[in-house]
């Protein structure tokens, strides 16, 4: 009776720490697994380990970049090597899905020039991130996106929190010169 | 602080609101005297909010959702029924040796019927799994069961009823059925909800005993077209309610998850709860009957339905 309890309200609390994080977790398991199958699964194979050591996670701390490190933990021990041998062929396919999916919110009125071209401010974000190393991309995504702190994104990543320091400087300005060769400005300061 | 300084070792953190104590009021104090690296603080908080502000997270599928929640239900299970590992043991060990005894002393068909009894005990009582999750106050589920309630003796199919069918009720039907002669009322009520834009559910529950009635066209307040399902029978009735409802998520405290539905006891109703990833139409079941009746029902009928 206590056990089956305890059982119930584990879930319980489970349901309400971590399910709101799931259209979280899903969009960076499709940034990595690069296709909708394999995202599920790694999405469905990470919310079942979260589950399983429910234990583990300290209350008050952040739930998102807790599952985020299990997603990027798992995906980095038990998936990458068989996806890499997938990117050559899907890459580019899978950048055209996405800058089609619902990941790019197509409101973006920034650019006229650019929409009466058929392109959404958030579609030439898109495209301009697609330009970057993966490692910048994604330590940049991490950080405005999915709003993690540096010392969170350092443990989901397992780098040094230097190294996302310095990725985070990098990153922006590689895309600040992205943007600008979409004709997206976002101010000019002459550096 | 030097202007490259700041940009080199700073900038980025002060953006993001990571610097704290002395290393924030001195980068607060560079920006506030220096035009350029204001500028450049400046630019790079656009380019955040440029990213913050235009992407957004991707929506998992609503059948993904069903089957993680699945996945959940089933490790929940078995974590249940993995909980005492020392008396498994200690249980193995007795009945080897309850065995070993009664081998010598030829009691083993006693004993085998003994344990057969037992194994099926065990079988009836661990199908059923611990308690759910009490399920939380549901707007969706009580429009149903309101609905469900409300229909109960007053239900009239919307489409042209053109004939009684076996159970004594009118059933919906369109108008080229005669012309091509190959339909019945389940196959008709389908077309009619395809052509409504609903999802073409109609269940074959005569093998549990519930004909089909008949089904009802609406819409609801703000337009979305969505479709009603009686079957009624000597148990009672199952009505199946089809709606648009992109923001519903299946609630916790499942009963039982069978392929894309699930099954939750609620306010004294059965209810099944199914996602239709296309056009985001969910479909409840409502039922009287015990919600292990709805989960054998639903099965049997998705089995030998040729519309689902």
């Amino acid at each position: 009776m206590g056990k089956s309890s305890s059982l119930r309200d584990r879930r319980l609390r489970f349901e309400q720490a971590a399910l709101p994080h799931l259209d979280a977790l899903y969009t960076s398991a499709l940034r990595l697994a690069r296709n909708r199958d394999d995202a599920e699964d790694l999405l469905q194979d990470t919310v079942l380990r979260a589950y399983r050591s429910f234990h583990q996670f300290s209350p008050g701390t952040n739930c998102r970049a807790w599952l985020l490190t299990i997603l990027y933990n798992h995906f980095r021990s038990d998936y990458r090597r068989g996806w890499r041998e997938q990117l050559a062929n899907t890459g580019d396919e899978f950048e055209r899905e996405l800058e089609a999916s619902s990941i790019a919110q197509d409101e973006g009125q920034d650019n006229p020039e650019q929409i009466a071209a058929g392109h959404s401010t958030a579609q030439l974000i898109q495209k301009a991130l697609t330009t970057l190393p993966e490692e910048f991309r994604e330590t940049l995504l991490l950080v405005d996106l999915q709003e993690l702190n540096y010392q969170e994104v350092s443990e989901v990543l397992a780098i040094p929190l230097g190294t996302v320091k310095s990725r985070i400087s990098r990153g922006r300005t590689m895309l600040r010169v992205a943007l600008e060769k979409l004709k997206i400005g976002v101010g000019k300061t002459g550096t | 602080m030097t202007c490259r300084e700041y940009t080199e070792k700073f900038l980025s953190a002060h953006v993001d609101d990571e610097l704290v104590g002395r290393e924030r009021r001195v980068a607060d104090g560079h920006v506030a005297g220096c035009f350029v690296c204001r500028q450049h603080h400046a630019e790079n908080r656009r380019l955040k909010a440029l990213i913050s502000g235009h992407l957004q997270m991707a929506h998992v599928p609503a059948h993904t959702r069903l089957r993680i929640n699945s996945a959940i239900g089933r490790v929940s299970e078995s974590m249940a029924g993995s909980r005492y590992p020392t008396d498994r043991r200690f249980g193995y060990a007795a009945l080897r040796s309850v065995f070993a005894s009664a081998s010598r002393t030829g009691r083993m068909p006693a004993l085998l019927g003994v344990v057969a009894s037992m194994v099926l005990i065990a079988l009836v009582t661990t199908t059923r799994g611990p308690s759910p999750i009490p399920v939380p106050a549901t707007p969706a589920f009580d429009l149903a069961l309101a609905k469900f309630d409300s229909l109960a003796e007053d239900f009239v199919p919307n489409a042209p009823a053109e004939s009684e069918n076996s159970h004594g009720a009118y059933y919906a039907w369109v108008m080229d059925r005669d012309r091509d002669g190959s339909g019945d009322e389940s196959t008709d009520l389908a077309r009619t909800y395809r052509e409504a834009g609903v999802p073409e559910e109609v269940f074959d529950f005569e093998p549990a005993g519930y004909g089909l009635i008949g089904g009802q066209v609406a819409e609801t307040t703000d337009g979305r077209p969505m479709s009603y399902t009686m079957y009624r029978g000597e148990k009672g009735q199952i009505l199946s309610i089809c709606v648009r409802a992109p923001e519903m998520a299946a609630p916790v405290g499942a009963r039982y998850w069978s392929g894309t539905h699930t099954f939750y006891e609620y306010k004294g109703h059965s209810v099944a709860l199914t996602f239709y990833p296309e056009g985001h139409y969910i479909s409840i079941l409502v039922a009287r009957e015990p919600v292990s009746d709805l989960l054998r029902d639903v099965s049997h009928a998705e089995n030998s339905s040729p519309n689902l």
